[in-house]
């Protein structure tokens, strides 16, 4: 008897998937060639004053394989649609690109610098936040003086497809120069949203190509119209723009916020005239405090960094003159120091807390965050701030001495 | 109609447990042999319809060759070399000076053969079963009983290499097809009286001996004895391999999981048997059954418990890997292709979309094709000749790969995929859980086609629930996984060393005699010792 009930249960089993497959009709399923694959979005405003959103879509086919040269094709097309709001723009879409729209790829939100002449950031970035397929962990950026489309139209060589060379060089920057701050969609968000903290975006530029060298069996230079950089940063105050940082104000930014990693500073040859002298950071923290005492608001800001000599311009024996490895490492922390010196006026000229001095003090003195946050615009470009870097320097490369003429 | 039907075929079935099989058929019923030779040669004869190997050797014996004696043997089952010296031989040389039949009898059987083994029956029904098992029978005129000698001696195959469990390290012998060789081959690796050996006769007509072996004092008895009930419940014309056997005493017969271990190794064997398992061997089959048997042991290769115990962890681990991606690989690529193509990397997802652009399938057709065109190969393979092997490989690599590759009919990251799979399953160490693996991928994908990462989570959940509720002869199949058995992990992911295993699966009957002395960790000598050199 137990082997019929058995069977009966199998027999139910087969019946329920065989009907699960059927009255499912396979829910949500999307083949993956019936995707169009976007690496990128671009929001500007168009001439009618709607929303006009590039995508940047993958053309996997142009991608080239293992076997056979490379074509010539494109890795990718774009298209440029117009719509009330970003939903139905994305979603306008879908009269150009044959295959489904597909976002969850997306790794770039690159909003033109006009878009935010009257209105803010905020009406844009509801879909991504609200919608499951775009991802909260894509970048973020403004382009300055030219519109997103210009930037996705863009060329790179050695990364065909512009959203992922964008990647690259924000991967580099961020390693090796921390003269970007690499912001995603969540970032913004958070920042956009916590108390004492104002929202930024990594800047990016459109540089116009203009061939000057020549080279015997390059592709097709003569139709690159430009090439596109990412650098500095774009201010936010609320959700509205409201100016940049260049690349060393943002390095200055970073230096306060510990997120440079391995950067190059260079400062004035403090033995010879004229020459200068770069140093390799090899690791940096940066932390900050911010004190109040009755009204008198004053911020301190510590940085200590681990370098190597880079490169000197004049040569120096260390054995004879030991001191100047001392002088070395004092002009490495009053380049440091400078840096963080513009970067925290040009904030306070903007009148944009990006340091998040307000939110130290939301964070540990809630109560005097209470009285002051009403007043902060007022407080914020009047803060005092004191800056103490200390600069370490270890090896000074392979060589003791630099190569000299006889 | 139909509830006619099933009672219909309810009394049939009845009808027919209720008759022994062997009845059916024109065997003999209890007979006593006669006192006149000559009725019993005829009735032997009769037994076997004149079957013109049997042979019915009249040799007259005693003083003078006064008295008539009877040699029966089957002609190609018996030593004749064996028959000739160790019973003609004897029995006209040493009865020379005897004139009394049953003195002649009792003397032969006493006495005058050369052999070990030498029985005694009254039944005309015996003798014929045993002639027919191999032995000769010695019958005297005047005396109603008859001397079976052991004699058996047929060709059989030589004790060589096992071929579906090979291994770098270990034995190099495997069973073979002779109960007898088996068992000797047992009982060389454990030389201990305890090792206990039961003989069944399964099988009323092909009558084929089983054995059922297991050590006394370390097997649970109880266990024990359920094998051996179940083994003598078992009524069936005959059996021709373990495999037969295996589905009539398993716990779980409708489930697509075995729960007898089969092997081929003598080691294995013994192995088991140490760990208080039993062991059923077949005759005519090189193929014993171990059991109780749990799911780890199917991933288990001998040579886990011979190479160094790192290295039997990692390729166990290993294992376990192949059989997690064996089991899941191509509905995994079902469903990410279908469903969750945000969890690939974007270069990836990318390279995949380049090659199923021009696919003219959906994913889960591509893939149930390729399954099955795998499946193909790996029948035809199987079944082909070994000189033709070569002709298989060529089409599956070349014409099926290759050219279906080209022409566009699938991808070659689905290439990719089912090689994948099939690579991973050919490292299951036995076949009986690879074929279930086979059999359960199929479900999968419809699943992972149909819901997503969610069906095969689903899928997942419902097989590993239906593992759970497996026992085989009382053992959970997952043991000691679940229920978690803390001090058996040593020998489920990983091995431990030989110097730490010092416990039994906990079903044994005493757990109080350790397997390993404790303290043998190798370490060098005291300092003691070895102070002072230089004095």
């Amino acid at each position: 008897m137990k082997s019929n009930k058995a069977l009966r249960l199998t027999v139910y089993l087969i019946a329920i998937m065989s009907l699960m497959w059927a009255a499912s009709g396979c829910w949500s399923r999307r083949e993956i060639e019936d995707l169009a694959f976007v690496m990128a979005i671009g929001v500007d405003r168009s001439p009618s004053g709607n929303i006009q959103m590039t995508a940047q879509f993958a053309k996997p086919e142009a991608m080239g394989s293992a076997e056979g040269p490379k074509s010539q094709e494109k890795p990718f097309w774009v298209a440029t649609t117009e719509g009330h709001t970003m939903f139905e723009a994305f979603r306008n879409l879908g009269y150009i690109s044959p295959k489904r729209p597909y976002l969850p790829h997306n790794n770039f939100y690159i909003f033109g610098e006009d878009l935010f002449r009257e209105m803010g950031i905020k009406p844009f970035l509801d879909l991504i936040n609200r919608d499951p397929e775009p991802r909260l962990t894509a970048r973020i950026s403004v382009v300055k003086g030219a519109t997103a489309k210009d930037l996705l139209q863009a060329e790179f060589e050695g990364m065909p497809m512009s959203a992922v060379a964008l990647r690259g060089i924000m991967n580099h920057l961020t390693k090796a120069w921390g003269t970007i701050h690499e912001t995603t969609i969540r970032d913004f968000l958070d920042r956009m949203e916590s108390e004492g903290i104002e929202p930024i975006a990594m800047g990016a530029e459109v540089i116009p190509f203009e061939p000057d060298i020549e080279i015997e069996g390059e592709v097709s230079r003569e139709q690159i119209k430009a090439r596109a950089t990412l650098g500095g940063t774009a201010v936010f105050k609320g959700d509205y723009l409201v100016g940049w940082l260049d690349n060393f104000e943002t390095r200055g930014l970073n230096w306060i916020l510990g997120k440079v990693n391995n950067t190059v500073v260079e400062f004035p040859h403090p033995g010879a005239e004229d020459k200068r002298v770069s140093v390799e950071i090899l690791r940096a923290t940066g932390s900050f405090e911010v004190q109040v005492e009755d009204e008198d608001v004053r911020a301190f800001i510590e940085v200590n960094a681990v370098g190597n000599l880079g490169c000197i311009q004049e040569p120096v024996d260390f054995i004879k003159q030991p001191e100047v490895w001392t002088q070395f490492e004092k002009g490495a922390e009053k380049a440091i120091e400078d840096e963080i010196a513009r970067a925290v006026a040009a904030l306070q000229r903007l009148g944009s807390d990006a340091v998040g001095f307000g939110q130290y003090i939301f964070r540990r003195k809630p109560k005097e965050w209470e009285s002051l946050k009403h007043r902060w615009d007022e407080i914020f470009p009047a803060i005092g701030v004191d800056i103490d870097v200390t600069v370490h320097l270890r090896g000074m490369g392979v060589v003791l001495k630099s190569a000299e003429t006889k | 109609m139909l509830r006619n039907l099933v009672r219909k075929i309810k009394r049939f079935s009845q009808s027919e447990r209720n008759k022994a099989p062997g009845e059916t058929r024109g065997t003999y019923k209890h007979t006593p042999l006669s006192h006149v030779l000559e009725v019993n040669e005829a009735r032997i004869r009769q037994a076997f319809g004149d079957s013109f190997d049997l042979v019915c050797r009249r040799v007259a014996i005693g003083k003078h060759g006064s008295i008539a004696a009877l040699v029966v043997h089957l002609n190609e089952m018996v030593n004749p070399q064996f028959v000739s010296t160790a019973i003609i031989e004897r029995i006209v040389d040493k009865t020379e000076h005897l004139t009394d039949p049953n003195t002649v009898y009792t003397q032969i059987r006493d006495s005058y053969l050369d052999l070990t083994d030498v029985a005694e029956t009254h039944d005309l029904h015996k003798v014929a079963y045993e002639i027919a098992n191999g032995n000769t029978c010695i019958l005297v005129q005047g005396v109603a009983k008859a001397i079976v000698c052991q004699t058996q001696g047929y060709s059989q195959r030589e004790v060589s290499q096992p071929t579906t469990e090979s291994t770098i390290r270990g034995s190099k012998e495997g069973l073979v097809e002779s109960l007898a060789v088996n068992l000797s081959l047992i009982r060389r690796r454990i030389r201990n009286p305890n090792l206990r050996v039961e003989q069944f006769t399964i099988g009323e007509v092909s009558q084929t001996p089983v054995a059922l072996v297991y050590i006394e004092g370390i097997a649970n008895p109880g266990i024990v004895a359920e094998a051996r009930q179940r083994l003598s419940r078992i009524k069936v014309d005959s059996i021709q391999e373990s495999g037969q056997l295996e589905e009539f005493i398993e716990d779980a017969p409708l489930s697509p999981f075995p729960t007898l271990l089969r092997t081929e190794r003598p080691d294995r064997v013994t192995g088991n048997l140490l760990e208080g398992r039993f062991a059923i061997i077949t005759d005519g089959s090189p193929f014993a059954l171990i059991a109780p048997a749990t799911f780890s042991m199917f991933l288990t290769a001998p040579e886990d418990y011979f190479e160094r115990f790192f290295a039997g962890s990692v390729i166990r681990l290993l294992r376990y890997l192949a059989f997690l991606l064996s089991l899941t690989l191509p509905s995994l690529y079902v469903a990410i292709t279908t469903f969750h193509q945000e969890l690939l990397p974007t270069p990836l997802i990318l390279s995949i979309a380049a090659q199923r652009n021009q696919i003219p399938f959906p994913a889960v057709v591509e893939a149930i094709l390729m399954e099955i065109v795998f499946e193909l190969l790996r029948e035809a393979g199987i079944r082909l000749p070994v000189i033709l092997g070569q002709a298989v490989s060529i089409i599956g690599a070349l014409v099926i790969g290759e050219a279906a590759l080209r022409a566009g009919l699938v991808s070659a990251a689905m290439v990719v995929v089912v090689a994948l799979t099939g690579i991973s399953s050919f490292v299951t160490p036995i076949f009986s859980l690879a074929i279930s693996v086979r059999l359960l991928r199929f479900p999968l994908m419809i699943l992972a086609s149909a819901l997503g990462l969610f069906g095969i989570l689903a899928g997942l959940a419902s097989m590993l629930t239906h593992l759970l509720t497996l026992r085989s002869f009382g053992v959970p199949y997952l043991e000691p996984i679940a229920p978690f058995v803390a001090g058996e992990q040593r020998d489920v992911v990983f091995r431990a060393p030989w110097w730490a295993m010092n416990r039994r699966p906990r079903f044994v009957e005493e757990q109080t005699d350790k397997r390993v002395a404790p303290g043998q960790i190798p370490r060098p000598p005291e300092p003691e010792q070895t102070k002072d050199p230089g004095r």
